[in-house]
């Protein structure tokens, strides 16, 4: 925040760093190993008496003086110029701590020029044993600058106690100190091998006999796979001393970095392959290019360790110090609310308006983003990862870019500059345009109420849905969460006093009401065991029926035949309730699959959204996806409602969706819940039609708000060591005060106890709606029984969201539909002193639950 | 705008500025004699390949090309790591304005230093690129040294950083700045006359004449030069700094006027073709512009900053490591060149 910026686009995103860096790292490594490849080759010439080999040693002096001085050395002094270009801040603190270190890396420096030009113009002047001498210097000098850089670079990736003291020597010789330097040791030894290779192959025939040059070639390819088994160890090594953090961005999270470990063990193995190929004799013309060929992979080995290397210490330049984008730690949480124009020296906006919005994320831009990103250049382009989201995602993510992924740096603004930066990407780079949430207006659906006779009709017949609303969450072609089934429950009784449960000798079928072609053929429902009811555990159900039009509130007539006559006994409907209304688009972008309703996830969305999955979680769904197979979400993550298991430990998807958007939709009330769920008051579901809704209540109430309803699910799953709940659970401050405070819950099988506010079946108390959960699946709302053991609690009440009298959006009885026909009330069943209904009498005592029949 | 907020807040500094900014100094002397001996060998040679004149002294001097622009550039990375401990604030700044050039001084010396090589591989041939080879050399080299002017200059201007609000690309140059044409002309000019000396100094120990009157020549009528020059850079400098040349600021007159009257001297031995006192005389010299050059920088900071405020860490056992390693360093170039030169012996006796 104190230095400007160097405003780049294409070759932004440390594209230069990328290419002096690899450059440089490559070369410098060479000029460490091959001073000892010369200096042993020669010593090798000497001893065999050969002058055609002692001719190939100058030879190789005179390119390795050129490649490694020329070249390498300037470079190197051009990595300086870069990061000070690139990361002023970063530059400074690593001068300024290590001022000494590097002076005296120049010095090492200055005795390898020294060595080398005297190494190569006293090639034949000199004695061979002074000679040799001067090559040995020449090496202990690169392998000491190579010593002290190690300790630098090493310092950045794991700074170790020095965080605490600001001592030069615990930065120095800090936790990858050692295997580093054995890891850059091996790597040196093993790249002097291949370019000995080069200059090897050019070794002409003496005396007609080829045996100095095979023997140089066989010599060079046991130089060559020696250190690199070495190079093999001492990255296993280091890879363990790595502090946790950093070892769990290689191993475990960052898929970029899965990418550059697995390219260092395949470039190794190429390079010993190529090693063992060039021993084997063959014509100039074959090996002079296979040899160049074979380098490169040397290129590869050390290229891709750095990158490894780069990419483990995201998001800083220097760990816990620095990020990468340069800004420290500390000036950081210091921006606050003030905003981070406002306090950086060198943003040329100071202040977000309307006017200069998008000009104001540019500035935002290059400030936090250009130093990792480029703008449609060759390295890590922002424009393919900013596709797979919109504004309003974009503004999300960055409030909590680091939580969401741990290789970000957090974003520094206030509300104003991540939108402005969101709406800069999303609108100013991809030419998004903001998208609004219109009101949907909704068609009434005529609902007509099934006829019933108190008179005469002998059989009462309840059905219930066993959810408020069956959310529908799959993309075509793409993934599925949960199939579209729905499960029904429905119940006879037999009028009188007492009236009978009957679950023998009769037939109890449910069928889909105006339901797509192929659709609505009756369903058989069965008893259910330990019960007195019947249930369709999986009815196909879809939120668009045979009209096409969206129908989130499908009928289901159900009958009850007598088994023997088939004579209809009872006959009622019920509201099987459905949306795919899933509101991932608004934040994951791609075009939505339903137009007319806003509802649905595209497949564009969905693919949008696996990608970031892949990027965070290491997975290939994406790729999985373009092979042409679905993935299911359950088949690795655990869902009690379908009984999905889930596997390898990992976070069941309830815990998993909800604990990681706690950090993108944080600090918001019941409308971060309609962000994904069909609760959104003007969309087109609106599940929250109860009797809980007219009151006032809102999702909030009693599932919390949405942090405080994930820590509840993690701590479960912290509990059962399921992988990663720990993290996210660092991550979130829930807002209705600390963690501990919220007790651990699995999500479906414990909901919140409806006797907790409604205690002793009285008068209801909200506030103790959050946190007091259902102990057992058998005391949710859905499977509770009345105190007879004859009635479940949705069986009178509705379902839970629905709770009589309901009003449905799409017409206001459809929810009401039992408690019309049967006592022309919309109340609970029994209400208003209905007991007739069943038991053709009044009744004066509350036997189903206290407080049931109240006084007049 | 005021300018003098964007100055960024400077780190603390391990060691006491004063030894920092020695340091500082003696690095940037090597330094500023090692590019005068590559860049002014690299004109006179150029010269003499277009001339035809004195071409043994051209492949003379060619051939040391390399290994002096090996240690010019060896030397610059010290002066250029201390100047960042002690004004970072100022140097990082002006980098970034002028980033894209800068950045291009990598590349102009990475061609610049293979042009050396090629030129002096194909000098004996005559043809070919040897020629173009310098030429292009040359030119790299005095385009790294306008860049570096350029950056040394911004650096101390920060009323000149505004240009960033509308070139934040990292194009700017310090091209409005008075001192910036005779910044850059003083430092070049004096290459070639250090050169000459240099080559009249070959020229004694291998009793060539006509060598040390050409290089005298060199040295004589461009030290000359240097005088309007020199007096054009200072009447260039900002008004409160050239006051305090003129006598306010004393350190600073007497480092200006001892370097002037030192310089004039040499000139005088130069002139009565002493080119051994010259040298003499042309060492404290060089020091003594430099410590003026790091007056000039330490008057213009001063209304915003001085390295004496920047707070110190005080943990000195980095510097013990770094003078260990000196001594050690400095001992064993010592041996190597022993060595290097024994085996000279060694080959002429055998040849004789």
């Amino acid at each position: 925040m104190e230095y400007p910026i160097w405003h780049l686009t294409t070759l932004a995103g440390g594209f230069w760093i990328a290419l002096i860096g690899t450059f440089h790292v490559f070369l410098a490594h060479f000029a460490v190993g091959g001073g000892l490849y010369l200096t042993l080759s020669e010593i090798y010439a000497r001893r065999s008496g050969s002058p055609a080999l002692l001719a190939h040693v100058k030879k190789h002096t005179r390119f390795f003086l050129l490649v490694t001085m020329v070249a390498g050395g300037v470079t190197g002094v051009g990595i300086w110029f870069t990061i000070g270009l690139l990361s002023p801040q970063g530059t400074s603190t690593l001068v300024k701590t290590f001022v000494y270190g590097f002076a005296t890396e120049w010095v090492f420096f200055l005795g390898e020029i020294v060595a080398l030009l005297v190494y190569y113009y006293g090639f034949e002047r000199m004695d061979p044993r002074d000679h040799i001498r001067m090559g040995l210097l020449y090496f202990l000098f690169a392998w000491l600058s190579l010593f002290m850089i190690n300790g630098i670079v090493g310092f950045m990736l794991t700074p170790g106690r020095w965080l605490v003291t600001h001592n030069f020597w615990d930065g120095f010789f800090n936790p990858t100190f050692w295997p580093q330097c054995a890891l850059r040791t091996a790597i040196a030894l093993t790249l002097a091998g291949l370019f000995g290779f080069v200059t090897a192959t050019r070794i002409p025939d003496e005396n007609g006999s080829d045996q100095a040059r095979e023997g140089m070639m066989r010599l060079t390819a046991a130089w060559t796979l020696v250190p690199l088994l070495a190079c093999f160890a001492a990255g296993w090594w280091y890879v363990q001393a790595l502090p946790e953090a950093q070892r769990e961005m290689v191993l475990l999270r960052s898929e970029r970095i899965g990418g550059f470990l697995r390219l260092f063990q395949y470039f190794g193995a190429a390079a010993a392959l190529g090693a063992l190929v060039l021993a084997v004799k063959m014509p100039r013309s074959v090996r002079f290019p296979l040899a160049l060929c074979v380098l490169l992979t040397g290129w590869g080995i050390i290229g891709s360790f750095e990158f490894v290397r780069e990419a483990a210490r995201k998001p800083y330049l220097i760990y816990g110090h620095t990020y990468s984008n340069g800004m420290r730690v500390d000036a950081a949480l210091a921006a606050g609310e003030a905003g981070y124009l406002a306090t950086a020296k060198w943003a040329r906006i100071r202040e977000v308006t309307p006017a200069n919005r998008l000009a104001a994320g540019a500035e935002l831009y290059q400030h936090q983003c250009a130093s990792c990103h480029s703008i449609g250049g060759p390295m890590n382009d922002i424009k393919p990862w900013a596709a797979t989201l919109t504004a309003e995602g974009l503004a999300g993510l960055l409030e909590s870019l680091n939580l969401a992924n741990p290789a970000m740096p957090p974003f520094v603004g206030n509300r104003l500059e991540r939108e402005a930066l969101a709406a800069f990407l999303a609108e100013g780079l991809l030419g998004g345009q903001p998208l609004a949430e219109a009101p949907v207006a909704l068609a009434e659906l005529p609902t007509d109420i099934p006829a019933f006779d108190p008179a005469r009709d002998e059989y009462v017949l309840l059905a219930w849905s066993g959810l408020g609303m069956h959310m529908a969450v799959e993309a075509q072609g793409v993934f599925s969460l949960r199939p579209a089934t729905a499960e029904l429950s429905a119940q006879l009784l037999k009028r009188g006093d007492p009236p009978a449960r009957i679950t023998d000798g009769v037939d109890l079928t449910c069928a889909v009401e105006g339901a797509k072609e192929g659709g609505g053929q009756p369903v058989e429902m069965k008893i259910l065991e330990g019960r007195d009811w019947f249930q369709a555990p999986a009815v196909p159900i879809s939120p668009r029926g045979a009209s096409g039009g969206f129908n989130p509130y499908p009928l289901v007539t159900v009958e009850a035949r007598d088994a023997a006559t088939k004579t209809v006994l009872a006959r009622t409907r019920a509201v099987l309730p459905v949306s795919d209304e899933v509101g991932c688009a608004s934040c994951h972008g791609g075009s939505r699959a339903v137009n007319a309703t806003g509802s649905g996830i595209s497949p564009e969305t969905g693919q949008n959204i696996l990608r970031i999955h892949d990027r965070l979680n290491r997975t290939r769904l994406a790729a999985q996806v373009r092979a042409g197979q679905v993935v299911a979400c359950t088949s690795c993550h655990a869902d009690p409602l379908s009984g999905a298991e889930g596997k390898d430990r990992l976070l069941g998807i309830s815990s998993a969706l909800h604990g990681f958007h706690a950090s993108t939709l944080k600090g918001r009330g019941a409308e971060a819940c309609a962000r994904c769920h069909p609760s959104r008051p003007e969309g087109a579901t609106r599940f929250l039609r109860g009797l809980h809704a007219q009151a006032g209540l809102d999702c909030t109430t009693c599932h919390g708000a949405l942090e405080d309803h994930a820590v509840g699910l993690l701590k479960r799953e912290q509990e059962a060591g399921r992988r990663g709940a720990r993290r996210l659970l660092t991550q979130i401050t829930p807002q209705s005060g600390p963690q501990a405070g919220i007790p651990p819950r699995t999500a479906w099988i414990q909901t919140p106890d409806c006797l907790a506010c409604h205690q002793g079946f009285g008068a209801p108390d909200p506030s103790r709606a959050f946190g007091n959960w259902t102990r057992t699946a058998a005391e949710r709302f859905k499977s509770r029984q009345d105190e007879m053991g004859a009635l479940s609690c949705p069986a009178c009440h509705g379902a839970q969201h629905a709770l009589y009298p309901a009003k449905n959006p799409y017409g206001r009885d459809r929810d009401d539909i039992q408690p019309l026909q049967y006592q022309k009330l919309a109340r609970p069943l029994g209400a208003g002193g209905n007991c007739p209904m069943c038991h053709k009498v009044r009744k004066t005592d509350s036997l189903h639950h206290p407080n049931m029949i109240r006084k007049p | 705008m005021d300018l003098a907020r964007l100055i960024p807040a400077a780190e603390a500094i391990p060691s006491p500025w004063g030894w920092l900014e020695a340091l500082l100094l003696v690095t940037f002397i090597l330094h500023a004699l090692f590019m005068n001996l590559t860049v002014g060998s690299a004109l006179i040679a150029l010269a003499a390949r277009f001339t035809g004149r004195q071409r043994e002294l051209a492949r003379e001097l060619a051939h040391r090309l390399p290994t002096t622009l090996a240690l010019q550039i060896n030397l610059g990375v010290a002066p250029l790591l201390f100047v960042q401990v002690l004004y970072g604030q100022f140097l990082y700044t002006s980098s970034v304005l002028m980033a894209g050039w800068w950045l291009s001084a990598i590349l102009a010396v990475i061609l610049g230093y293979y042009g050396l090589y090629v030129h002096d591989a194909g000098f004996e041939s005559g043809r070919g690129l040897s020629r173009p080879a310098l030429v292009l050399s040359l030119g790299c080299l005095l385009y790294t040294g306008f860049l570096l002017s350029n950056n040394m200059t911004l650096m101390l201007r920060p009323e000149a950083w505004a240009a960033y609000a509308t070139t934040p690309g990292g194009s700017f140059l310090n091209l409005s700045d008075p001192t910036l044409w005779p910044r850059y002309a003083h430092m070049i000019l004096a290459a070639p006359a250090v050169a000459g000396l240099y080559a009249a100094l070959l020229g004694g120990a291998r009793r060539r004449l006509d060598w040390v009157e050409h290089g005298l020549k060199w040295f004589t009528r461009l030290t000359m030069v240097q005088i309007p020059v020199g007096l054009w850079l200072l009447l260039a400098l900002p008004r409160p700094v050239l006051l305090a040349f003129m006598g306010r600021d004393a350190l600073a007159t007497a480092l200006l006027a001892a370097g002037t009257l030192l310089g004039l001297a040499a000139l005088w031995a130069g002139l009565r073709k002493n080119a051994g006192a010259a040298a003499w005389l042309l060492v404290p010299t060089v020091t003594l512009m430099a410590a003026t050059r790091a007056q000039v920088r330490g008057l213009t900071l001063a209304p915003h900053f001085s390295p004496a405020s920047l707070p110190q860490t005080g943990d000195h056992s980095p510097l013990a490591m770094f003078a260990l390693s000196l001594l050690v360093g400095l001992a064993a170039i010592a041996f190597m060149l022993k060595t290097y030169a024994k085996s000279a012996g060694a080959k002429a006796a055998g040849r004789g």
